[in-house]
């Protein structure tokens, strides 16, 4: 008999490995708001109060930082977690918020909104990031839907085609409108496209904090289930899982936050991608882990890239989406060949 | 009198069963009873519908007309965690996307008998350690599931169904793709399963000679109908196999436990 003993070592293995994927999450929001292209004065900026508008120190610390670093942390968060189910409901770890669609349909109907020139505020959310929600969404909607067969499932390899399919689709709808739009229309699309998270002001991070902590919270309950769905849809159901109703749930849950996010951040690409696959090496596939992992090291990861971004070539800044795009490119590739020499594809 | 046949209760019964995938139509008309401590063998050619019927009778797919009880009961009438308790089922694929360990494949068995939001507990570890010792591989427990071996991969999922504790275990070509002495092995496990535990199974089963060795009672399917059913010599004849299969076969008798051997004659 061999010697295995494992719930103890197991459990305490795990909770280290979270425990320090927290501490790097604690690390980065406690350094961060400190660096930037501006040297600020940790003191000064503290001794002023919140509304302290003569001072700079303040100005830059709670304004241009904090509410910033706040959307980036979100943003990761969210993008990281739906990958993490995403890839794990669709039992195939090249499946991401975007290889589905969303954001393709959140860029048009970003960019509709720009060219139709509606630009106006509702509960401190722009018209625009209604739009890229509505969009998002619509797309994830229209995917599912088109999918799913008459058993309530979603077969893998022609949900991500349709995904592809709807991607492409809306990318050429986003190009029509680009071309036909004029230059400050053009300019504002441009930017929109490359994704970014300067945003100088709490109300937006408010109000989209409800949605992400509601949209992980639901993922979390079904995460077991959502565990034996990714090792295979009819031993799930063998096991006692009720696979629409966790499918369901799951691409809902998931779809809502990366909309959420998407609607403010625009496409920022590939951290769906990445961050679970280097959480999934740390801690393994079980998403009980594996989600809050993927929230907290998603969450760092993407306001470190945005930190990056701010202070590379300052005063000049690098639109976060571009910086993920740049690590996740050959990130993929890599990815590729791995599937390739394992002979899953 | 009728009265008797109507209060003897079946374990699992199917009442003119019917399924199609698309157009093609996979079973038609299958009734068939299953009493308790069975070790039953479905057989039949390539595309006979024997995948179908395990997949319908434990409620993985939906039948397409007819009805599947468990206990006089529909399955459609129990709950998704209730039907786990009742039957567990085996499938033929085991690949995994992920690189899930032995002993989560194993401790998934007991996801019927957890809350949400709830990790495995102590007990669930005993029952999942004591099913990894039935089908020896305990020693693989940290090991990633996909780099074992087929015969080993087999025996992990059996010990999974162990500590689902099911009343019913259903196993799709359990022995395909394994080499003489896994299949023994596994076949093994499965005698010991029935025979101490009284555990109900139904195999699908490719191998008619394994059939005739370690099944009580062999159904016959020919497509998507069932051709025939009984012991395996009432079912393994030659004039049958020759009809449903449509190759010449010889039929040999091997002393030692009556098992019988179907082999193709001429070219």
């Amino acid at each position: 008999m061999s010697d295995w003993n494992p719930p103890v070592t197991n459990t305490r293995k795990f909770a280290t490995r979270i425990g320090l994927i927290f501490l790097l999450f604690l690390a980065t929001m406690g350094i961060t708001p400190l660096i930037g292209p501006t040297t600020i004065d940790l003191a000064k900026a503290l001794s002023g109060g919140f509304n302290a508008t003569d001072n700079v120190d303040a100005n830059i610390l709670f304004l241009a930082r904090i509410p910033r670093i706040l959307l980036g942390a979100l943003t990761g968060a969210a993008l990281s977690v739906t990958g993490a189910v995403f890839q794990a409901l669709l039992r195939n770890d090249l499946a991401a918020p975007f290889t589905l669609g969303v954001s393709s349909g959140a860029s048009f109907g970003a960019v509709i909104a720009i060219s139709l020139g509606l630009n106006f505020t509702i509960l401190g959310i722009s018209t625009l990031s209604f739009a890229a929600f509505a969009g998002a969404l619509g797309t994830m909607y229209l995917v599912f839907s088109l999918v799913r067969t008459r058993y309530g499932e979603f077969p893998t390899s022609v949900l991500l085609l349709a995904g592809v399919t709807a991607n492409f689709f809306f990318a050429s709808m986003v190009m029509f409108i680009h071309y036909m739009a004029d230059f400050s229309q053009s300019f504002q699309i441009v930017r929109w496209l490359m994704g970014g998270l300067d945003i100088t002001d709490y109300q937006t991070v408010w109000s989209i904090c409800p949605f992400v902590i509601l949209g992980i919270g639901g993922l979390i309950y079904v995460s077991r289930d959502m565990n034996l769905i990714s090792a295979g849809v009819q031993s799930a159901r063998s096991r006692g899982v009720d696979v629409v109703r966790t499918q369901k749930i799951g691409f809902i849950m998931a779809s809502l936050i990366t909309g959420t996010v998407v609607a403010i951040s625009g496409p920022i690409g590939f951290v769906g991608l990445i961050v679970p696959h280097i959480v999934r090496l740390l801690i393994g596939p079980d998403l009980r882990l594996l989600i809050p992992g993927s929230m907290f090291f998603g969450a760092s990861f993407l306001v470190l890239c945005d930190t990056v971004g701010r202070t590379l070539i300052a005063p000049a800044e690098i639109p976060v989406g571009v910086i993920t795009a740049m690590l996740g490119g050959p990130f993929f590739v890599w990815l590729l060949k791995r599937q390739q020499k394992k002979g899953i594809i | 009198m009728t009265l008797e046949t109507q209060t003897t209760t079946a374990l699992i019964e199917t009442r003119s069963l019917t399924f199609a995938y698309a157009q093609e139509p996979v079973l038609s008309d299958i009734s068939i009873r299953f009493q308790p401590g069975e070790f039953i063998g479905i057989i039949g050619p390539n595309g006979s519908g024997k995948s179908t019927l395990l997949k319908l009778i434990g409620g993985i797919l939906p039948a397409l007309s007819g009805t599947v009880f468990f206990k006089d009961r529909e399955l459609s009438r129990y709950k998704k965690k209730e039907l786990a308790v009742a039957i567990a089922w085996i499938p033929q694929d085991k690949q995994m996307a992920f690189p899930f360990k032995v002993i989560d494949i194993v401790l998934m068995g007991r996801h019927p008998y957890l809350s949400p939001l709830s990790f495995e507990g102590e007990d669930d570890y005993r029952i999942a350690q004591e099913a990894m010792q039935q089908t020896q591989v305990a020693e693989f427990a940290e090991r990633s599931f996909n780099e074992i071996s087929g015969g080993e991969k087999q025996r992990v999922m059996i010990a999974s169904a162990i500590s689902q504790k099911s009343e019913v275990m259903l196993l799709d070509e359990p022995t395909s793709a394994l080499d003489i002495k896994y299949q023994m092995e596994v076949l093994n496990i499965l005698k010991r399963l029935n025979e101490q535990e009284g555990k109900s199974l139904i195999l699908a089963m490719h191998d008619l000679h394994l059939a005739s060795k370690f099944c009580k009672r062999l159904v016959l399917l020919k497509e998507g109908r069932v051709f025939c059913e009984g012991t395996p010599a009432e079912v393994l004849k030659r004039e049958i196999l020759e009809d449903v299969y449509e190759v010449k076969v010889k039929i040999f008798n091997d002393d030692e436990d009556g098992s019988l051997l179907v082999v193709p004659r001429g070219s």
